[in-house]
């Protein structure tokens, strides 16, 4: 399932909202000019004016850190929501009091809420994430026994989506407008519209029952790595293909922008070759979107490809979330959550940092 | 931000200096040069012509086709759809239509470009000594040790103060005069026949352009190289040319010596743009000169300020700083007189503006008008005062909705301040269309629909509106082409005799600015630095600073830089 | 002048000025500006017009315009009944008498197709609808009121663009229960957030217009200023948006279906016909095809659609490097 946070079309609402944050003196010359004749009549050189890459990091960092306890006081109320005694829903058909009361005093809903509020806090913070439900097993544990799967799984995805959008999304921008533009941007289109579980499906259809290849399970790469590849080829593809598609159209537009920035006439109007100039002066400058929109299709791969994980049956933790909704394993949904928000958010923040290394601007300010 | 060692600015040399137009063969020659987009000619049949050691200057407003022309017939122009028709060699060599490869062999080794901003036209990512050898490693097979002891001499030769240390900069680290020196050493870095300087000072702040200009009037007799010159200011190029070309609507429609064109222009669109150029009154015919003479100032000032300081945060990704961006500015402005604030960007000219206006919170100060607080109002107080004051903006291709009929944006001020039944509105913009000059047939007009000049009209037309006594023209002008500024500026004198408002006019350009003023103050880092009548600041200017502004004027007689 | 701006703007004799391509002056942000303005300027021409001349995005309307028929109509288009159980013609391929052929109880696959096409809509307007209003209401609020309001909703919105949506929408519904208004209150709260970065990201670029800063010192009141100013200005990107989450928010639903979380039996969806289809694999291909072409289709023709409109309203999102702005 494509996610919109990142759907190729949403582009570009996100990309200024993500440039609010980081300094783009070079495309306001005169306001930039200004702060530094006048930043030098007042303020004495402190600590962050002269470390600014390490300022840029301490504060992505407390940032990353303050939406993550927003994350987890979101997933804390998501189960003060449900309507009923979620324990009792939990328990179904296997109701006993004792039953009731023991699995009450293991999550800790039987304390008030304030209390259950800042113990579930510390305890999240510190990776406990309560037991499951269905079990009683600690639900951290059950997480971290998927993760590899879903992991695997997201990686081979990204790699599928770059393979496939590096090279569409450069040619369709260098030639803006053109026969092959139009037809990369139709075949973009036609990759974000296709619901990823069906073409699963498709793929299972054709590959698995027609050529015997397999359709489900997954073997640790350690193991079996033939068996590995074999298992990850249609699931790969399957999330890969949308990823790529929104990819392609990131990719497009970067590359539509550099080229028509001044300093690639400048290039250009040096003589340099047509390959330089497209490598060292649109190549280095386009990457740094689509450095940011990776990581977050990475992101989103990571906790999104819940549906995938279903169609092929893959062990992962999307088929893990699935089993919890199914069974109202409230705690392993919420911490499936909380972990899916934290990676992402970790990804995002290795992302920025990523980006303040790769430009000089916020790394020498 | 003027990054001008005093030094530098040297006196220009005398007019005699000039070369006599050379019989040598030109090095670019270009004949019956189209160039269009799609179905329309941009560009219809232009010839000109530039020989080794001299200046064409190409001089047109916006929209006549002068850049275009020039990057077509060096084989820069690309654009989907585009084409050119016509020739242009190089050393008898035909660029239009020739391969890849050979403009690739041409660019850079032996035509060098300047662009307009150089704030863009350098890679972000790259150091400078990237950037300065990527060219001399190309076309002139050197290694690296060799392309960086070359641009060491180069920006040394440039006036780069520490070109060491330099090297190693990324573009974000240089002042905007210094980027252009950066990018004129990308263009020289393998000594070409020809430089294209694609209004290469028009980014730049007044004093910084000065020196560019007189920069490249050096090195261009130091290497014996042709130039092509290319601007909107007639000015600028009758300190660099010795050759003109005046272009408008993608033709020539005249071309000569510098002193052809400045002392016996033949085609009417020459004179304009002659007449239209702002110039010193110093520098006019006498009689002119004390238009403003009968004007003194008497009784108490329409509007006081007194010790204003402005202070912002500047937040960045990394960290929050505080700059002052006014300090203790004093000044008066009179009832049917004008004050002229100038000053180059980061002055602290608009901020003054915006204090006024209560958009931005000052951290001391006060002003009053006729005696009542214009500073930290809300509310009612907040409403009236912004009756009271008017603002024009400088873009007016911006500051009018795009969304919004001529009639509904110069009732808007009528319908905040409740100020005429709904029937009446109509009427009374027809009334302030007139006051500007426009017909009512305006009224239903969008935006879009309107040029530049009349755009400001409107916007004029939208402050009267509201019947204030103070005007703030906030570089009004200074984004119109030369001849429409001049029937504005015509148009605001107009209104200020009629009505009598105070007037607060704030530019960039000393010549604009004096040309309007009685009283002028000269800014600079947020400080007042002079402040006194016209006459004063041009006879007898007390500071360094204000003598750079005037010396960059350019001179009503042409003078090689 | 760059040699580029004949590509953006041909020399246009609307605006007689010689200010066309007016970008010989001063300031530095001019090159954006002038473009914006063309931008403008095609805006006001006609957005239909110009929306005509984009292949891809009629191909949008057309298709659309079937599926609202056929949503509206579908109960008396479709050939048999959605739950016209008849076991005895199970699995049958397409034939004259079933085009898409039927299921595992004999069901006709087209009428399930059509019939199911009202329900996709529905809950594909009503979320995108609650997105929009709150969305927008909350973008605008934090862009034009800034300081610690936009802080604090910014922060806000940044927890919710944490949860991949898939991932919150099967949760919320997890909590309400499963069921076709949970699906839709569900979508409706995960497009929130995107609605609310579009809608705050323009107005912070329409607030730094002239002509707003020009109204704030007329004296105009800010609610004027958001109703008159803001809203029409900011409209482009939004409605783009709405295009594009149309399309997204019917492949989310589709997804909760499949699980089993969204639309429930009897009521047909396409989502869930997929799901049944899965143990037919295969000996009924027709099953899985023609529910997911349905899909297909339909977010086609919205994304097609978002994009021929973004072409014509809102050009400038094209270039996301002229745009970008210091804060």
């Amino acid at each position: 399932m494509s996610d919109p946070n990142t759907h190729g079309s949403s582009t570009a609402p996100e990309a200024p909202d993500r440039s609010a944050d980081t300094p783009r003196s070079a495309d306001t010359p005169r306001s930039a000019d200004n702060q530094s004749s006048q930043a030098e009549q007042t303020q004495q050189a402190g600590f962050f004016t002269r470390h600014p890459l390490l300022t840029f990091i301490l504060r992505r960092i407390l940032l990353t850190f303050v939406t993550l306890l927003g994350v987890i006081v979101v997933v804390f109320f998501l189960i003060q929501l449900v309507p009923g005694d979620p324990v009792r829903i939990a328990l179904g058909t296997r109701y006993t009091d004792e039953a009731y009361q023991a699995l009450q005093q293991a999550s800790g809903l039987d304390k008030p809420l304030i209390a259950q509020f800042f113990s579930y806090i510390g305890s999240a913070l510190i990776g406990d994430l309560g037991v499951s439900f269905r079990n009683g097993e600690p639900v951290m544990m059950l997480l971290l026994e998927r993760l590899p799967a879903t992991i695997s799984l997201a990686l081979c995805a990204i790699f599928v989506a770059l393979l496939i959008a590096i090279p569409l999304g450069t040619i369709a921008g260098l030639r803006e407008g053109g026969v092959i533009d139009s037809i990369v941007r139709v075949i973009s289109q036609f990759g974000v519209s296709i619901p990823d579980f069906w073409m699963g499906m498709m793929l299972i259809s054709v590959f698995a029952l027609g050529f015997g290849w397999p359709s489900s399970g997954y073997t640790p790469l350690t193991e079996d790595p033939i068996g590995w590849a074999t298992h990850m080829v249609l699931p790969a593809i399957t999330a890969g293909v949308v990823s790529a598609a929104i990819l392609t159209r990131f990719i497009r537009t970067a590359v539509i922008d550099v080229s028509h920035a001044t300093f690639v006439r400048t290039a250009t109007s040096k003589g340099l070759k047509h390959w330089t100039v497209l490598t060292k002066h649109i190549g280095r400058n386009a990457l740094i979107p689509v450095l940011t929109i990776s990581g977050i299709q990475l992101a989103t791969l990571l906790g999104g490809v819940i549906v995938v994980e279903v169609v092929f049956a893959y062990p992962g933790l999307g088929r893990l979330i699935y089993d919890a909704v199914a069974a109202r394993d409230y705690p392993l949904l919420q911490g499936a959550i909380l972990l899916i928000a934290f990676i992402f958010l970790t990804i995002n923040l290795l992302v920025d940092v990523l980006y303040a290394i790769i430009d000089p601007r916020i790394r020498i300010s | 931000m003027s990054d001008i060692p005093a030094d530098q600015a040297s006196a220009p040399e005398a007019a005699g200096a000039r070369r006599d137009p050379a019989p040598e063969a030109p090095v670019l020659e270009v004949s019956d040069l189209t160039v269009g987009v799609g179905r329309n000619d941009i560009v219809h049949g232009v010839d000109f012509a530039v020989a080794t050691g001299q200046t064409l200057g190409i001089v047109g407003e916006s929209g006549s086709g002068k850049s275009l022309s020039v990057l077509s017939a060096t084989g820069l122009f690309e654009a989907p759809g585009g084409y050119v028709h016509g020739s242009s060699t190089l050393d008898g060599e035909q660029i239009v239509g020739a391969p890849a490869g050979l403009l690739r062999s041409i660019h850079g080794r032996r035509i060098g470009f300047v662009f307009q901003d150089p704030s863009t036209s350098l890679n972000p990512l790259m150091t400078l000594e990237a950037q300065l050898a990527e060219g001399p490693i190309k076309h002139l097979g050197i290694s690296a040790p060799e392309a960086r002891e070359r641009s060491l001499q180069l920006l040394t030769e440039l006036g780069l103060p520490d070109p060491e240390l330099r090297l190693g900069y990324y573009p974000h680290q240089l002042s905007g005069g210094q980027k252009q020196r950066v990018m004129i050493a990308v263009a020289l870095a393998c000594e070409p026949d020809v430089l294209i300087a694609d209004e290469p000072t028009t980014a730049l702040d007044v004093t910084t352009q000065a020196a560019i200009i007189d920069l490249v009037a050096g090195l261009q007799r130091s290497r014996d190289m042709a130039v092509v010159w290319i601007s909107h200011d007639l000015g600028v190029i009758g300190q660099i040319a010795d050759d003109i070309v005046v272009m408008r609507a993608g033709e020539i429609v005249e071309r000569g010596s510098v002193a052809d064109i400045f002392e016996r222009p033949q085609h009417e669109y020459t004179k304009t743009l002659l007449a239209a150029r702002p110039l010193l009154r110093t520098q006019q015919k006498a009689g002119s000169a004390d238009a403003h003479a009968d004007r003194e100032e008497t009784g108490e000032p329409l509007l006081r300020i007194e010790d204003l300081t402005v202070d912002f945060e500047v937040s960045s990704p990394t960290g929050k700083r505080t700059i002052t961006a006014v300090k203790d500015v004093s000044l008066d402005v009179y009832r049917g007189r004008t004050l002229g604030i100038v000053g180059e960007s980061g002055s602290g000219k608009s901020t003054i503006a915006n204090v006024l206006t209560g958009v931005v919170e000052p951290a001391s100060g006060e002003a009053r008008m006729s005696g009542d607080p214009v500073l930290r109002l809300s509310g009612a107080d907040l409403k009236t005062m912004r009756r009271r004051i008017a603002m024009v903006f400088q873009d007016p291709f911006a500051a009018l909705d795009p969304r919004m009929t001529v009639q509904r944006s110069i009732a808007e001020p009528l319908m905040a301040h409740n100020l005429l039944p709904r029937r009446q509105r109509r009427q009374r913009c027809a009334e302030l269309l007139d006051q500007v000059g426009l017909d009512a047939s305006f009224i239903e007009r969008y935006p879009h629909e309107l040029s530049g000049g009349q755009r400001q009209r409107v916007c004029i037309a939208r402050a009267l509106a509201v019947d204030p006594e103070l005007l703030i023209l906030d570089e009004s002008t200074a984004s119109l082409d030369v001849s429409i500024q001049a029937q504005v500026l015509d148009l605001l004198a107009e209104l200020q005799d009629e009505h009598g408002f105070g007037y607060i006019f704030i530019g960039h350009d000393l010549a604009v600015v004096e040309q309007v003023s009685d009283t002028v103050a000269v800014m600079k880092d947020g400080e007042v630095v002079e402040y006194g009548t016209a006459e004063q600041i041009l006879r007898d200017p007390q500071t360094d600073y204000t003598r750079q502004l005037i010396d960059a004027v350019p001179p009503a007689e042409p003078v090689r830089a | 002048m760059s040699a580029d701006k004949p590509t953006r703007q041909t020399p246009d004799t609307a605006a007689q000025s010689s200010h066309a391509a007016g970008s010989a002056t001063t300031a530095s942000g001019k090159q954006a500006t002038t473009t914006d303005t063309s931008a403008k300027k095609n805006t006001r021409a006609s957005t239909l017009s110009l929306l005509m001349t984009n292949p891809t995005a009629v191909f949008g309307l057309i298709v659309l315009a079937v599926i609202v028929v056929l949503a509206l109509f579908g109960q008396w288009i479709a050939p048999y009944g959605a739950n016209d159980i008849d076991v005895p013609r199970a699995l049958q391929a397409p034939s004259s008498a079933h085009w898409f052929g039927t299921d595992e109880l004999g069901r006709d696959v087209l009428s399930r197709v059509v019939i199911a096409a009202a329900t996709s809509l529905k809950v594909a307007l009503i979320s995108v609808g609650i997105a929009l209003v709150v969305g927008v209401g909350v973008g605008v609020l934090s862009g034009y009121l800034g300081g610690v309001i936009d802080s604090i909703l910014m922060r806000i919105v940044d927890v919710a663009f944490s949860f991949p949506v898939l991932l919150l929408a099967l949760a919320i519904v997890a909590i309400l229960g499963q069921g076709i208004g949970s699906a839709m209150i569900a979508i409706g709260i995960v497009y929130i957030p995107i609605f609310a970065r579009v809608a705050r990201a323009s107005t912070l670029s329409v607030r730094q217009e002239p002509y707003v800063q020009a109204a704030r010192t007329m004296g105009v009141s800010s609610g004027r200023i958001v109703f008159s100013h803001v809203l029409p200005n900011i409209s482009g990107p939004v409605i783009v948006q709405t295009s594009l989450s149309l399309a997204f928010a019917i492949l989310t639903e589709a997804a909760l279906s499949f699980l089993g979380l969204g639309v429930q039996p009897p009521e047909p969806s396409w989502g869930k016909m997929l799901f049944d289809a899965q143990g037919f694999m295969a000996d009924a291909w027709w099953m899985a095809v023609f529910p997911g072409l349905a899909i297909f289709v339909v977010v086609l023709a919205f994304n097609l659609l978002g994009d021929g409109l973004r072409d014509v309203l809102d050009p400038r999102q094209r270039t996301i490097m002229q745009n970008r702005r210091k804060k």
